[in-house]
Order: C-alpha cells, then structure tokens, then sequence
C-alpha cells in the first residue's frame, strides 16, 4: 500500500482497501465496471437467478462482532462469494469501531453533486 | 396489526404506520426539520405517526426499515473491490454512512422509536420490494404489473414484477452500476443542477430544447434492448468512484464543460434535457410494453424516484397498453417506508388485503392536521388580524373571490400531503388566466425565476374541458396537452434562438387561455381534483368556476425556494408574511396581508434555506 494517506485511526479503512486492491488484481468483481456489450438479447437479470440475499424481508440485528461477522458471511455464502468472506472481519471491526452511541450525532448532509448512495 | 415503515440515510426520510389494513399516517422528516431532503432518522415523523395512531413504540407489532444494510454493504464492498486502489475516495466519502450509521439502522431506530415492536427486532425489506409494496398495495387493483426505477436501491436500480393479492413477486431487474435513474441524474448534474432535487427541472427545461444529443446518447452512454433493458458505458461515469457524477469526457461529447450551478441556463443545457428525455421515455416506453407481455397484467403500478417524471407517465397513458395505472405519489425514497410497512403487512405477516374501488392512499393527506384551537391560540400569540368563516361555504366564496381577482392565496387545509407536491392541503393558488400570475408567483413569492410554469388543479368533472385528458390524475404525476381550442398561436423559435436563451419571455407569453399553468410545448402537469378527497378544495374550484367561468387553479406548493413544503400554522404564517402573498387560508381562519403588522425581529430567512 502505497497510494493511502490514511493516518492510525483509519487503519479499517486501510485494511478494506487493502482486501479490495487484492481482489481486484485477482479480477474479482470487474463485472460490476464492464461496459456496455450489444451481444445479450437483453440485459435483465432473471430475478430468481441472481441469489444476492435469500429473503426479501427478514429480521435484521446484531448485539456482537460474532452475530454480525456471522451474518455477512452467510449472505456470501448464500451468494456463494467465498473471496467476499475476507471482508468479514474487518467490515466487523469496523462497524463496532465506529459505531455512533449518540445517534443524535448523526446529521450528515446530501451531497449536492453525487447521488446518494 | 400496528406496523411502522421507516425510510432514512439515503435521501428524504420519512416514517408511515398502518393499522389494520389501513394506511393511518405518512409524512416525509424535512417537513418538520425543515431541512430539505433530510435523511436523518425521522425522529420526527416517527413522533408523529405514532401520535396519529395513538400508540406507542412499545404497542407496535413491527417496525421495518426499507433497505437490507447487509446487501448495501455488500455492493459498496464490490464496488471498493472492483475499483481496487481508485476505490480510495469512495472508501472516505461513504465509510463512516455504511459503518457508522447503516449498519446500525435497528440501533437508531430503535433509540427513535422507543421499540421495535413485539417481537423486539428490525424488520428491513428490500429497498425495490419496498417500492413495489408501495405501489402495488394501496392501488385500486387486485393484481397488476409493477415496474420501479430509481437511482439505485441496495443493488436494483430498476425492477419489473406482479402484485397479485397479497403478494409480491419481482421477476426481472437490473443492477447497478446501469441505473436509469442515475443517468438522468448525471445529466442533472452536468446541466448545472442539484442531483436529487434537481431532476425535475431537467424535465421542466426538456420542452425549450430539441433532442439534438438523443443520437450521441444512444450512441455513447447507453444501449437499450427492444425489451427496455439497458447498460450503461461506464467509461463515461464517475459515481462509483468519485464524489460527481461524470468526468471530463463527458463535456468532450456534449460540447463543452458542464454548467456551472446559478450562471445562465444556454441552448446546449435545453437540448440536453430534451434529449435526455428523449432516451429516458424511449426506454420506459420500451419496459412498460415488455412488461405488459411477460406478465400479461391489464393494470399498471408505479415507483421510484423516475416514476416522478409526470412526462414519462403521460406518455404510458397515452400508449394505452394497460387499461390503468397508478403511480405512488411518493415514489421516490419517501414513499419506501410506507412500502415497506406493507410488506410487511401482506408480504409477512399475511394480512388479508381489501381491495376497493378506489385507492387506499386517501388522496396522500396522510400528514398532520391542526385543529382550530391550535391555529387561534398561534394567530392570538402573533397578535395576527384575521376574520373567521364560520361555514365551509363562505370560506370557498371568500378564497374564490380573492383568487378571481387575481390575488395569490396560501392554502393550508387539513392533513399535510405524503410525497412531494402540494395537492391543496399546503398549496399556493392563483388565478391560471390573468398574464401576470406566473411572473407574481415566480419573483415575489418564490423568488426564483423559473423556466417552469405551475401546475394546474381543475375539477375532475371538468378535465376534459380544458386538457386532453378524461382520467384522474388526483397526485399531479401526469401531464396532458390543453385543449387545441384553448391554445393561442406560440412559436417557441421566436422566443429561444441559438444567440438569445432567456426563457423568461417565452414563458410569459399567453399560449393559452391559461397561461399560468401551460408550459412552452402546451403540456400541463395535471391535478384532477374530486369532492371524495378534498371536499373543500373542490368547493373553493367550484366556486372559482361560478364566478369567473374557468374550474382551474394554479396550484403550486406552499413554500419558498430551497424550503421544504410547510407544515405548520407557524410554517404557514412565516411564509406568508415573508413574502408578496396577499391571503392567507388557515382552516377557517382567513388573513389578509394588508391588514397585518410587519414580523418583528424576523430572522435573515433568505439565507436559511440553500437554493435548491
């Protein structure tokens, strides 16, 4: 890692940058920048194909590190995204490292330029 | 069943509750935060749908959020993944919103609401499922197709499915990065306005321009299938990698940089707008035909946040392939905690679904409502002077007359409206027939210098005498052209020239017998208005048409640029006294303006409120 400026505090987001640059130089998730191809009759997914998550509405919470950790990691597994499951940990970490105890803090703004997303 | 949908973190937060097979309350949060577009936890909103309901956080049975943060989570993460190294601005522009925030959604809410119902966990529902919920289920249809577009959602940025009963069923979708909705947000961008708020300009902008660049789009950013499928040439897209939404080369093939924000709007930014419009409808177009085929329906339900382009829609009507349709009038993200709630009511829990004749949105008056106590004690405090109507008669006859002889009234009567327009319970009226009424509204009340005429409100009986048009439109999402026989000969070439750009002119040239409310291209963004959902804002319009022999009203909303839509009296009064309205209707208390004292140690209100 060369390219970062991110100072101690930011080690999970170093760390998550870390995971992706590896990915991508895997060619891991490229798909996701392809550009556009006249090949396909069509460019809808078959919803019942895609298998991103297996319930559309569902109980969501966590109390610990292991019941979050534990979630992602079935949703990869459901997607069968086993190289996603190195995100686990840190994505982990960082959720409870960061997590806002005073949500009364929480006023950000809409960027006025970029969607929100 | 008691069941509150929350929408938050993205953009316009709202809360919504529904209680036993109805639709109780709904309000958007930047209503009472009078921040615009809040996406903060709708504490307030909360409040007050509960308030509304008469429970409490801890009598729910369920509370349910409208995004899966996991799945969010998960496209955020493989989008870092597929942008590598580049992927360091994404990773510290929206770190702290997944971890801090997003994930955490079933802690904030929880702390908002004071529960989370019976069974003491968040329910979340899939942000697209939540707008085809919304769609679907209050609709007057036991089943029907469902499309909804939007920006993007956790991965679907467009869907199509069958509502049937109590259920939802999505079929096809697409995924992000290719995003409808975010291809007319860059170009909203690009043309120099706001994105999320500025889209509906780019649409009121299309008509002044020719679709010059429809090829070069076709050509470059886009490939749409006969069946409306579309991908994108993300060559030419920032939004997954940086904090705009395209970079140079875009201005490389739409000749020149974009505009910058409040500079003169010039021929390039109105042929952008027409030709993404253009593209935009072609493609809609194309889905809602594909999607009659594959699911057969005869009936057609609406959201997301492009189901808020009236244009779009009014090109479905007129392509009459579905027999109906109806269209969410909070499409957008606002309209997700109401979709979610359904959900879970039907999709869930299974709740048996009633389905009557008409819609159960009940006319989006979903908001709060003051009583007249509430009003004479605040009008008391601001030592306000004010007559009383003591019948809704007299109130109507008394609107109607100020309003016949051309003077602007503020509206405030009843619920508040769920979804961003004004339907008359915070609206602004005025006469559509007078010449000035358009520059009056524009310059002295909501200080802008708008390219876009108002909307017309007009008796739904008499739709037809003035628009091409015999359907409801009750939530102002469609437009239809005025009447041949009411239109004046209008050359819009003699107004724009490739040298002259200012609007101004052409827009306040009569081109109809209503000219307040038809745009350059004669069309109007129509609000059909019936005696069942507004009783009295019907009476005022029928009481307008006795005296001057026209059942049409301009109707805009009641608020200034860059201000949320009021809310309340105080909301009301301050905006009124703000500015050059010259009446105002509080329920049944009616203010003139020429009869109040000036606000003492008023507040620079103009810098409050971030132009939009």
């Amino acid at each position: 890692m060369n390219s970062t400026n991110f100072s101690p505090p930011d080690a999970e987001k170093e760390k998550i940058l870390d995971i992706s640059t590896k990915l991508f130089e895997a060619g891991q998730c490229r798909e996701i920048m392809s550009t556009q191809s006249a090949e396909a009759n069509s460019y809808y997914c078959e919803r019942a194909d895609l298998r991103l998550f297996d319930s559309e509405l569902f109980y969501y919470g966590f109390d610990t590190p292991a019941e979050l950790r534990n979630m992602l990691q079935r949703m990869w597994e459901y997607q069968q995204c086993e190289y996603m499951k190195e995100f686990a940990v840190p994505a982990t970490i960082a959720a409870f490292h960061n997590k806002v105890e005073d949500p009364v803090e929480t006023q950000a703004e809409i960027p006025s330029f970029i969607y929100n997303f | 069943m008691r069941i509150l949908g929350i929408s938050a973190l993205y953009h316009d937060s709202a809360a919504a509750l529904f209680c036993d097979g109805q639709i109780v309350a709904a309000a958007q949060e930047e209503r009472f935060t009078r921040r615009k577009h809040d996406l903060s936890i709708p504490k307030q909103a909360i409040r007050y749908c509960l308030f509304a309901g008469k429970t409490t956080g801890a009598d729910l049975d369920a509370v349910v959020y409208y995004d899966n943060p996991l799945l969010t989570l998960d496209r955020w993460l493989k989008n870092c993944a597929a942008l590598g190294q580049e992927s360091v601005s994404v990773v510290q522009r929206s770190f702290d919103s997944i971890f801090a925030n997003k994930l955490w959604i079933h802690k904030l809410i929880e702390n908002a609401v004071g529960g989370l119902g019976k069974h003491g966990k968040l329910l979340v529902c899939e942000h697209h499922v939540s707008h085809a919920a919304s769609a679907f289920y209050p609709s007057p249809f036991t089943r029907a197709a469902i499309i909804t577009i939007d920006g993007v959602g956790e991965w679907a940025t467009t869907t199509i499915g069958r509502g049937c009963g109590n259920s939802i069923d999505i079929i096809k979708q697409i995924n992000y990065p290719h995003s409808l909705g975010l291809l007319y947000s860059a170009f909203t961008y690009f043309c120099g306005f706001k994105v999320n708020s500025g889209e509906y300009k780019l649409m009121g902008l299309a008509p002044y321009g020719e679709p010059k660049y429809y090829q070069k789009i076709k050509d470059c950013l886009i490939d749409v299938k006969e069946d409306g499928s579309y991908r994108l040439n993300m060559d030419y897209f920032l939004y997954q990698r940086d904090g705009v939404m395209v970079d140079d080369e875009f201005g490389g093939i739409f000749d020149g940089p974009r505009r910058r924000p409040e500079t003169v709007i010039t021929r390039r930014e109105m042929d952008l707008a027409a030709s993404i419009q253009k593209v935009t409808e072609e493609v809609i177009l194309k889905m809602v035909a594909y999607t009659r085929r594959v699911t057969d329906e005869k009936n057609l339900c609406l959201s997301g946040g492009v189901a808020l382009n009236c244009v779009a829609n009014g090109k479905i009507c007129d392509n009459r392939l579905y027999d109906n349709i109806w269209v969410q009038p909070a499409a957008g993200d606002a309209g997700g905690a109401l979709g979610a709630a359904l959900q879970a009511a039907y999709g869930f829990f299974k709740q048996e679904r009633k389905v009557p004749a008409r819609d159960t949105q009940k006319g989006s008056f979903l908001g709060p409502s003051y009583s007249a106590d509430q009003i004479l004690n605040f009008l008391s405090r601001q030592n306000a002077s004010f007559s009383v109507a003591h019948t809704s008669a007299e109130l109507s006859v008394q609107a109607a007359k100020m309003l016949a002889d051309g003077k602007v009234v503020g509206f405030f009567s009843g619920r508040m409206e769920f979804g961003p327009r004004a339907l008359g319970a915070r609206s602004i009226l005025g006469n559509p027939m007078l010449a000035d009424t358009q520059q009056k509204l524009n310059l002295k009340i909501k200080f802008r210098e708008s390219f876009r005429p108002f909307a017309p409100a007009v008796l739904s009986e008499k739709v037809g005498d003035y628009f091409e048009f015999n359907g409801e439109s009750p939530y102002m999402l469609l437009t239809a052209p005025v009447n041949t026989d009411l239109r004046r000969d209008f050359d819009l070439r003699k107004y724009i020239s490739d040298s002259d750009t200012d609007m101004l002119p052409a827009l306040n040239e009569m081109r109809s017998t209503i000219p307040a409310v038809t745009h350059v291209d004669y069309s109007a963004r129509l609000q059909t208005v019936n005696e069942l959902d507004h009783p009295l804002f019907h009476q005022v319009l029928s009481e307008f048409e006795r005296i001057t022999g026209c059942a049409v009203l301009v109707n805009t909303s009641f608020n200034v640029r860059g201000e949320p839509i009021v809310c309340t009296p105080e909301d009301a009064y301050l905006c009124f006294m703000r500015t050059d309205m010259d009446a105002l209707i509080l329920e049944n208390f009616v203010l003139l303006k020429e009869e109040q004292k000036p606000l003492s140690d008023d507040v620079n209100w103009k810098e409050v409120y971030e132009l939009d």
